[in-house]
């Protein structure tokens, strides 16, 4: 209880499924013209995605500054959350877009955070517009002491399926990187 | 019993539908409480899936691991500050300036965001912690908001500021490793207690389902019972059905049973050797086109329609009927039936009918009342047969004693005398035999004794029986025995009973006593018991004389039983007496006992319930026998009544002018009706009496012709002969008041006279008592004769008649076979009148009975008829003859 560790077995059954199913996209994206360079940022490097992803700007990975997250469709909504004291407005890209813009249809995504936290982020929670990696809380980009720059936030209060506790556990806060995996 | 085995299976019914209703009410209840748990726990386990507690609980251990890592990083700087400062001192210049505060403030940072949301936390998920917690975490905030203050405040660190920076890090080492605890703690409780809470409700939810689960298998338990139960009843039901079935194939009666539209559902055995149809004809055909002869049907069909529409009919359910029905061969016969309604299991109507053919028994029945009437007929025969020879003997009975009353009259010889009172004693004997036959003969006569016993006098049964001891007084002394009377008879009351009944009862009791007994004693105890309205009557008559002997006592009531020979020989027993006894005791609704001892005596008790009434409630105890008028009382303080006399035979002018003049009335006479109504249109009668056949104008037309005149007459009185119904109605309906039936006595003309004329002329319209019936005859009409007009009179009245009537019926035999027979039976009607009126009876009825039936009117009956009239006034002239002392005056 103290310590629970599964949270990144929690649906590997549901991994496997994906892989075989976008195992036909990722082959076609790879034929059509793999490793096409991303545009390169301008300004610091909030995040960096690497594993098996389609589409990279620095050596084998994708990285992303904060114009470049703005540049990305952009999603948003109010919320409370377990950390915050009140509802907020958290607005960002949703990790969907980020995956599909490094053409990534990945079965599983690990997320790490600047204290090196990390964990499995089944790709079966991975939704069009949800969760987002917001960068902005009620419009405002807010630093590492605010749990940023940049925080995976689900919509907890539209659905209940959004309050529980793998999505708590994948919900990462001071997120700095996203790594694919076909397993 | 099939009607107790539905009950009994309906009863199971409600007690399956009340326990199903029951299990039912608890099922939901328990569904209910089940589904109340259910939410509990989903809640509850909502809960466990929605907890935050592995957040929290990494949350708060990653407060530690971010703090040293902050304090790593701090360490790590100094530890590279230091290895570059001895480098420079080596080499270069020392020069402090190598610091590189990036990873020390992202750890800060890190820590920063880690204690904010450890607070947060702590308001949230660990508010039941305690004030120590409390303290901790605000400590921990104000060291990080203190840090905070020192790092944002760097331009360009030196060693020293990182070394105070550790050392305020160092100085939250406690707190952060506490903090961890003892948050760790309280969530372990808050889980424990969180999971206490599900258990129980996981417990409770659980002994529901139990509890369910054994309510399901008590009503399955219960329900297999009752089906159990219900299929033994059925079994039972089927069996009684069965039995029924077997009963109703077996009964000799044939059952037919009809739904409420008559259609027949079953038909048994005999029913088919009764119709003769067989079970396969008649099933499913209507009753009434099958069974009912045709003339009936509509009425059935009437009568099923209404009991069909719940109407209650005198038939069904109520016992047998008969009815007539029709088999195949279109025979009809009557059978007796029942008809009961019944239900079939759809609740729809049955009629069941068993219907027997009684056509043999009604048949036998009709045969048993044949022979019963006949027997009836015979017997009746019998009592008429006895009546009439009774009436036959005695006319000639009291002839003979007249005669031996003449002979003795004569100066006859002492022998003589004694031969002629051997023979009137035999004579007298033979009188009361037949008068005890005419008695029994009358109380046998079904119609008469009914006028009797609907007849009831007040009287008072201690006169009467005082009366009737005085009466045996001279027949006690003869036979030497004495009478003693005892009574108890309260003497204010009367009773309500026939008289002349009660009268025969005691008289012969009482006679037979003093027959049978010499020398001896009588006694006769009245006793008289009230018991409300009623008294009990009883009245016993005992003697010492020679009893009646154990065997005898059975048949002593008989008719023309004796007790034995030995009685008849010291007695004069009719054998008759006993039987009179029984049958007036029977039509006074009493009973008659005795107890008897050969050579001991006899007692015999007439005991019976009457009403009774205070003496004086009717005129007086003895009323019913109130003396006669006197034939002699002349009427007084009238004025003398003027009388017509309408009669063509001269004998009759005689004898009523007499009678009349004895009765003081001045009269008239008319030969025929014209002369009445000659003599009526000039003088106004009191009184007309009216013959009937007469010449010119009869009867009839001369009252109706008499009352249409102006010259107001008196009533009309007719005088006849007939006494036929029709005749006497015809006479009242011509206006005539009243008849007088021939022979007419004194008697009964001076109460007509006191009815009609005395009584102001306004005589009732009702018959007057007169003679019934002729057979007084003789005697009593020759000595009224005699005592009337005197002897010389009557000797000569006689001799016209014998002369007129000679006359008459020569004139017949000279014209027999030459005149009409209108006129033969004008003249047989006039000297019947006249041989009435003079008390010729055997004449009269001779004459009656030719004029009745003209073929009888020959030679023959006319020499029988001057025989008669010969034998006739030979006697009266005896009866007539005058006695010594009329001669002397």
């Amino acid at each position: 209880m103290l310590r629970n560790s599964n949270k990144s077995v929690s649906s590997f059954n549901q991994s496997r499924r994906n892989l075989l199913l976008s195992t036909p996209f990722i082959l076609a994206a790879t034929q059509l013209g793999a490793k096409t360079s991303l545009a390169q940022p301008t300004q610091a490097t909030l995040l960096r995605v690497d594993g098996d992803i389609a589409l990279t700007n620095a050596g084998d990975a994708a990285v992303f500054d904060a114009q470049m997250l703005d540049a990305l469709p952009q999603i948003s909504f109010t919320t409370s959350t377990i950390w915050t004291d009140k509802p907020r407005t958290f607005s960002g890209p949703a990790l969907f877009d980020v995956l599909k813009h490094v053409g990534s249809d990945a079965a599983q995504v690990t997320a790490t955070a600047a204290n090196n936290y990390s964990v499995d982020i089944d790709r079966a929670l991975i939704e069009e517009r949800a969760p987002i990696i917001a960068n902005r809380i009620d419009g405002e980009a807010f630093s590492i002491r605010e749990n940023g720059p940049l925080w995976v936030v689900f919509p907890y209060d539209e659905d209940p399926k959004y309050r529980t506790e793998p999505i708590y556990a994948v919900s990462v806060w001071q997120l700095e990187r996203l790594t694919v995996t076909q397993i | 019993m099939f009607q107790r085995n539905i009950e009994a299976v309906r009863a199971d019914g409600r007690a399956v539908r009340s326990a199903l209703a029951i299990s039912l009410c608890l099922t939901v209840l328990g569904m209910a409480l089940v589904g109340y748990y259910y939410t509990g726990l989903k809640a509850s386990a909502e809960k466990f899936r929605y907890a935050t507690s592995d957040n929290v609980t990494w949350t708060i251990v990653q407060v530690e691991v971010d703090y040293h890592n902050l304090r790593l990083a701090i360490a790590r700087e100094l530890a590279q500050s230091s290895n570059a400062a001895v480098r420079t001192r080596n080499t270069i210049v020392a020069d402090l300036s190598g610091i590189d505060a990036t990873p020390i403030k992202r750890a800060f940072d890190i820590y920063y965001s880690r204690v904010d949301a450890s607070r947060f936390i702590y308001e949230g998920a660990l508010s039941g912690g305690n004030g120590e917690l409390s303290d901790i975490i605000t400590r921990l905030y104000q060291s990080k908001e203190a840090m905070a203050g020192i790092i944002d405040s760097w331009s360009s660190p030196s060693r020293a500021d990182l070394e105070q920076l550790l050392a305020m890090a160092d100085a939250s080492q406690n707190d952060v490793r506490q903090y961890a605890i003892q948050a760790l703690q309280v969530l372990v409780n808050d889980a424990a207690d969180e999971r206490n809470e599900h258990l129980g409700m996981l417990q409770n939810y659980a002994s529901l389902l139990i509890l369910i689960v054994a309510l399901l298998l008590g009503m399955l338990a219960v329900s297999w019972a009752l089906q159990r139960r219900l299929k033994s009843k059925a079994v039972i039901t089927e069996r009684i059905a069965y039995n029924l079935n077997r009963i109703v194939e077996a009964s000799q009666d044939a059952v037919v049973i009809a739904d409420g539209s008559g259609y027949i559902k079953q038909y048994n055995a005999a029913a088919e050797s009764i119709f003769g149809y067989t079970e396969a004809e008649a099933l499913g055909q209507p009753v009434h086109e099958l069974l009912i002869p045709e003339q009936y049907q509509a009425e059935y069909s009437e009568r099923l329609q209404f009991l069909s529409n719940g109407g209650q009919g005198e038939v069904v359910d109520n016992g047998r009927h008969i009815f007539k029905v029709r088999d195949k061969r279109g025979r009809e016969f009557p059978a007796e039936t029942t008809i009961a309604s019944s239900k079939d299991a759809d609740d729809n109507s049955l009629f069941i009918g068993i219907l027997r053919d009684i056509s043999e028994r009604i048949e036998n029945e009709e045969k048993l009342h044949e022979a019963v009437d006949a027997a009836k007929r015979d017997a009746l025969a019998k009592e008429q047969f006895l009546a009439v020879m009774s009436h036959e003997m005695r006319t000639p009975l009291q002839g003979v004693l007249a005669t031996f009353d003449l002979l003795a009259d004569d100066e006859a010889t002492q022998d003589l005398r004694d031969l002629i009172g051997l023979g009137k004693r035999s004579g007298m004997k033979a009188l009361e035999q037949v008068n005890n036959t005419l008695e029994l003969a009358r109380l046998s006569d079904s119609e008469k004794s009914a006028q009797d016993v609907s007849h009831a006098d007040a009287l008072n049964p201690q006169d009467l029986v005082q009366r009737l001891v005085d009466l045996l007084e001279p027949l006690l002394l003869k036979q030497g025995n004495t009478i003693s009377f005892t009574s108890n008879w309260p003497n204010h009351l009367n009773i309500l009973a026939n008289q002349s009944l009660l009268e025969s009862v005691l008289e012969n009791l009482m006679a037979n006593a003093n027959k049978f007994t010499a020398n001896g004693r009588i006694c006769v105890d009245l006793n008289g018991h009230t018991d409300g309205d009623d008294i009990d009557l009883r009245i016993t008559v005992t003697d010492n004389g020679i009893g009646i002997a154990p065997e005898k006592i059975d048949s002593i009531f008989d008719d023309f039983a004796t007790g034995d020979a030995g009685y008849t020989r010291t007695s004069e027993g009719t054998g008759l007496g006993l039987g009179i006894v029984k049958r007036a005791t029977e039509k006074l609704g009493g009973q008659i006992a005795v107890k008897s001892a050969p050579q001991k005596g006899s007692a015999f008790t007439f005991s019976g319930t009457f009403k009774h009434v205070p003496s004086g409630y009717f005129t007086s105890a003895g009323s019913a026998i109130t003396p006669e008028i006197s034939e002699h009382r002349a009427p007084q303080n009238r004025n003398k009544p003027h009388v017509l006399v309408v009669d063509d035979n001269a004998t009759n002018h005689t004898l009523i002018g007499r009678m009349l003049e004895r009765l003081e009335c001045s009269y008239d006479f008319a030969e025929d009706g014209q002369e009445a109504v000659d003599k009526c249109a000039i003088t106004q009668f009191d009184l007309i009496l009216m013959d009937l056949s007469m010449p010119r104008m009869n009867g009839i037309e001369a009252a109706q012709v008499i009352l249409g005149n102006q010259v107001p007459q008196g009533p009309i009185v007719c005088i006849t002969a007939h006494n036929g119904g029709d005749t006497l109605q015809q006479v009242l309906d011509a206006g005539m008041s009243d008849y007088l039936i021939k022979p007419i006595r004194l008697n009964n003309l001076s109460q007509l006279l006191d009815k009609t004329v005395f009584a102001g002329q306004q005589g009732p319209n009702t018959p007057l008592p007169t003679e019934p019936a002729r057979q007084e005859a003789d005697l009593d009409a020759l000595s009224e004769l005699r005592s009337t007009l005197g002897a010389d009179q009557a000797l000569s009245i006689l001799a016209q008649f014998e002369q007129t009537t000679q006359e008459e019926l020569a004139g017949l035999r000279a014209s027999l076979g030459t005149a009409s027979e209108q006129q033969t039976i004008a003249t047989i009607h006039s000297m019947a009148g006249s041989a009435a009126m003079i008390g010729a009876t055997a004449l009269h009825k001779t004459l009656l009975a030719a004029e009745n039936e003209p073929t009888l009117i020959n030679d023959a009956l006319l020499t029988e008829c001057q025989s008669l009239l010969g034998s006739f006034c030979t006697y009266a002239r005896r009866h007539f003859k005058p006695t010594d002392r009329e001669a002397a005056e």
